[in-house]
């Protein structure tokens, strides 16, 4: 077994971490979608990265600052970084970067590269982002990994083309295969320096066989929506091993569903607000996630920032009151229980992605069964991720249950992408009104925190008045790894696999 | 015989074509869209109208479905299978690297079908309706009914977590070889087993053994000397038809071990919609299945004159 070999108890042993992936790994290429994100985490940094609170922290900049308008965004470099081929971290590397993925249609989705118009070098230390208009996440987005985190520039071939992974990062990559990626520690590191010396990503495709390498000892940790998915049935059998830890951190997406707001019987804002008193939320949480879950307060996890708020009335289990709502609506029961309006029953049906998350089907069914109790008849559809990405953008669905982002792109790009009109008119975000364009307008525009936190306030209160979406809840992050594995700590973002790591040991066997 | 193969191989190329077209019509004709798909997937997140079309056009995604099955066969039949969407590396080497993978693990699963099949069989056969005999037919019974992923489940937490002697995933070296072949190949060989026990039965009761023996042959050396070749025939065509599977069919249990095959290189275009490599290794999956069975078809004149064309 790596990392374990003969030593006393308790004492430090030749240090390299295995852990397991349940994706290819692609080519750790930081400017393209084909790779594992937790590995280019290890190998690649930002500017600014996400810190475990929400807050943004010092990593390639040290400093920052905008101008009072909001358009001039100025960054003082770390001084002495270099990549792991040895080129200089300096601002024409910044900006060689920034050429690379500014304005290209393949990073569309990251409003950032539409705002940007310019990038400046004052000086070899100081680089100034010019912005179309005032955005303040840009910090945030400035944090994610592709496109934006920094790649050798001599880590390209003569036509430009992507070559060899290389980043300022604190783990440098020695080999590369399809399946199994080894790194060792940068020596030349600028900030603290890994404990261990090696980690060795290995790709194993089936959640139950990473569970079996993990008990017997071939891995050392696995878990995390980058790294792979713990499946939820083996749960207690991680627990019940005393060679095994598992490691939980608080909720950072959540799950919601999406209402087709604009037909009946959902253009109704009183059937919209009796299905959400309709859900019993602590019940799933209790039944489907043993207790490793938040009911949901609003459609994000309680980390994430500018939410700040307990549960609303709206979200607690009240059959009664949603009865009595559908009844104002005009949904009254027939002899047989079933709801019925104009002769028609009260019958809809639920789109499910069930390839992200193995519980999703379980909590669609939870939920069929909860509004059967009021009269509702609830018919499931299962998808796979492009099925249900069809019937979204297709709008043909009456209820389709989606995920939150998660940090650090949320809370300003899932209400940007799916909470308002765009302006292409064959865009279909999830739901729309003026009132609600104006206040995310308003939130993303601007340049203070207590205005924005107002904002922010003002939108969580308006989604709960018009019951917007359907709230569910927050499943907690989850890991597990051999006991020998001390020290892992969870990062702000899933994919934090840098920060995580930075001060593991693993202790040799009695 | 000549006339025969030429027809024999007509057949197989109508076939493999017929499966090509087949499958690139099940892309088009499945509810969700591929620009859409390989869009989402290689953009990330919610990708907009804008930039699915910008993958339609760069894909050439946006022709009828029959103008790029015609592009793609004209350029398949020259050699040119392109360029996988999902990674951007050349199809051609991807295919032959998990077709040396999937080779390997049908290779050595189907030697040891056969060693283990054709022994535990003919010796079964031997001892019929002993203690022995009865055993074995019961635990072939249990191999054969057993689906190879919870086999596989079993002997991972046997060889791998209990006894720590086997490596439970991956394909480094030759130990990593020995789960995923027992899986695979546990079942197998107990159907081909019971088969050839039954054949073998069947042949110890006819004149020409009997015949064998009153001129002093022993049981086991007419059997192997007069009897084996008469059973041949089913032997072979089961083990063709279960080779094809092998290489083709092993996606649930190449995923379980991780193991680069075929297989799970296949499902990981099908859910990225990364239409030539879906159409490259169907090709090569039709080609290899018609073309073992071509062979087995062949081969049954070699193992039994009866059988012979013409003369």
């Amino acid at each position: 077994m790596p990392g374990s070999q003969e030593a006393g108890p308790g004492a430090k042993v030749a240090q390299t971490l295995v852990l397991a992936a349940g994706h290819e790994l692609g080519a750790a290429n930081p400017h393209d979608y084909g790779s594992n994100m937790a590995l280019l985490d290890l190998l690649y940094e930002p500017l600014v990265r996400y810190g475990p609170d929400g807050s943004p922290v010092p990593a390639l900049a040290v400093s920052w600052g905008s101008t009072p308008d909001g358009l001039t965004w100025t960054f003082t470099l770390r001084p002495q970084v270099t990549f792991h081929d040895g080129t200089p971290f300096d601002a024409a590397a910044v900006k060689w970067n920034f050429d690379r993925w500014l304005g290209a249609p393949a990073h569309g989705w990251l409003p950032l590269t539409e705002r940007i118009t310019k990038v400046e070098t004052p000086d070899a230390r100081t680089v100034a982002l010019t912005l179309r208009q005032a955005y303040y996440p840009i910090l945030q987005e400035l944090s994610v990994i592709r496109p934006v985190r920094f790649l050798s520039p001599r880590a390209v071939d003569g036509h430009g083309v992507f070559a060899q992974p290389c980043g300022t990062g604190p783990w440098k990559m020695a080999s590369l295969a399809e399946r199994r990626a080894v790194l060792v520690r940068n020596e030349a590191y600028w900030g603290a320096k890994p404990q261990i010396h090696g980690v060795v990503v290995e790709v194993i495709l089936d959640a139950q066989t990473r569970v079996a390498a993990l008990q017997s000892g071939e891995i050392q940790m696995i878990g995390g929506e980058y790294l792979g998915t713990i499946p939820p049935e083996s749960l207690a059998t991680l627990q019940a091993d005393p060679a095994l830890a598992v490691l939980t951190g608080s909720s950072v997406t959540s799950l919601h569903l999406m209402t087709q707001y604009i037909k009946p019987p959902f253009d109704d804002v009183r059937v919209r607000r009796a299905l959400n008193l309709a859900i019993d939320r602590q019940g799933i949480v209790q039944a489907i996630f043993g207790g490793r879950a938040e009911a949901a307060t609003g459609v994000m996890a309680s980390a994430i920032p500018y939410v700040t708020r307990t549960a609303t009335d709206l979200y607690h289990f009240n059959p009664s009151q949603a009865r009595s709502l559908l009844a104002e609506a005009g949904w009254r029961p027939d002899a047989r229980g079933v709801l019925v309006k104009d002769g028609q029953p009260l019958q809809m049906e639920l789109g499910v992605d069930r390839s992200r998350l193995p519980e999703t089907v379980s909590i669609a069914e939870a939920i069929q069964a909860q509004v059967q109790a009021i009269g509702i008849d609830l018919k499931l559809r299962l998808y796979d991720y492009s099925g249900w990405l069809q019937a979204y953008r297709s709008r043909h669905f009456a209820l389709l249950m989606s995920f939150t982002w998660g940090p650090p792109y949320d809370p300003h790009t899932l209400l940007h992408g799916s909470f308002r009109s765009a302006p292409a008119p064959d865009a279909m975000p999830a739901y729309t009104d003026a009132q609600l364009d104006g206040l995310i307008d308003a939130a993303l525009a601007s340049t203070d925190v207590p205005t924005r936190h107002t904002l922010y306030q003002r939108i969580w209160q308006y989604m709960d008045d018009q019951a917007v979406v359907i709230p569910l809840v927050s499943p907690h992050r989850l890991y597990a790894h051999r006991s020998s594995v001390t020290g892992l700590r969870l990062g702000g973002t899933e994919y934090d696999l840098a920060y995580a790591l930075q001060q593991v040991v693993i202790r040799g066997k009695k | 015989m000549g006339r025969y193969l030429l027809k024999r191989l007509l057949h197989a190329g109508c076939i493999v074509l017929g499966t090509t077209l087949l499958s690139y019509l099940l892309i088009y004709l499945a509810p969700s869209d591929p620009a859409q798909v390989i869009a989402a997937q290689r953009l990330g997140g919610h990708p907009n109208p804008a930039q699915v079309d910008w993958v339609r056009q760069y894909y050439g995604l946006d022709q009828p479905w029959f103008v790029q099955y015609l592009r793609w066969l004209t350029r398949a039949l020259q050699g040119d299978f392109g360029l996988s969407i999902r990674t951007g590396q050349a199809i051609l080497g991807e295919v032959s690297r998990a077709l040396h993978y999937s080779l390997v693990l049908a290779v050595w699963t189907s030697a040891f079908v056969v060693l283990v099949a054709g022994v535990s069989g003919v010796w079964a056969a031997l001892r019929c309706n002993t203690l022995w005999d009865q055993l074995l037919q019961l635990f072939g019974l249990l191999c054969a009914s057993v689906p190879e992923f919870w086999l596989a489940f079993l002997l991972i937490w046997v060889f791998a977590i209990t006894l720590g002697w086997l490596p439970s995933y991956g394909a480094k070296s030759s130990a990593h070889l020995i789960l995923p072949m027992l899986s695979l190949g546990l079942g197998q060989a107990a159907r081909l087993s019971r088969l050839t026990r039954t054949l073998v039965l069947d042949e110890l009761g006819k004149d020409y053994l009997r015949t064998a023996r009153a001129k002093g042959r022993t049981r086991a050396s007419a059997l192997l000397r007069h009897g084996l070749p008469n059973i041949a025939v089913p032997f072979v065509a089961l083990l063709a038809y279960q080779f094809s599977l092998l290489l083709s069919g092993a996606i649930i249990i190449e995923t379980l071990f991780t193991w680069p095959g075929l297989g799970s290189y296949y499902i990981a275009a099908v859910h990225f919609r990364d239409v030539p490599v879906i159409q490259a290794v169907v090709l090569l999956c039709a080609s290899i299945i018609v073309g073992v069975h071509l062979l087995a078809d062949l081969s049954y004149g070699l193992l039994d004159p009866r059988l012979r064309l013409g003369s």
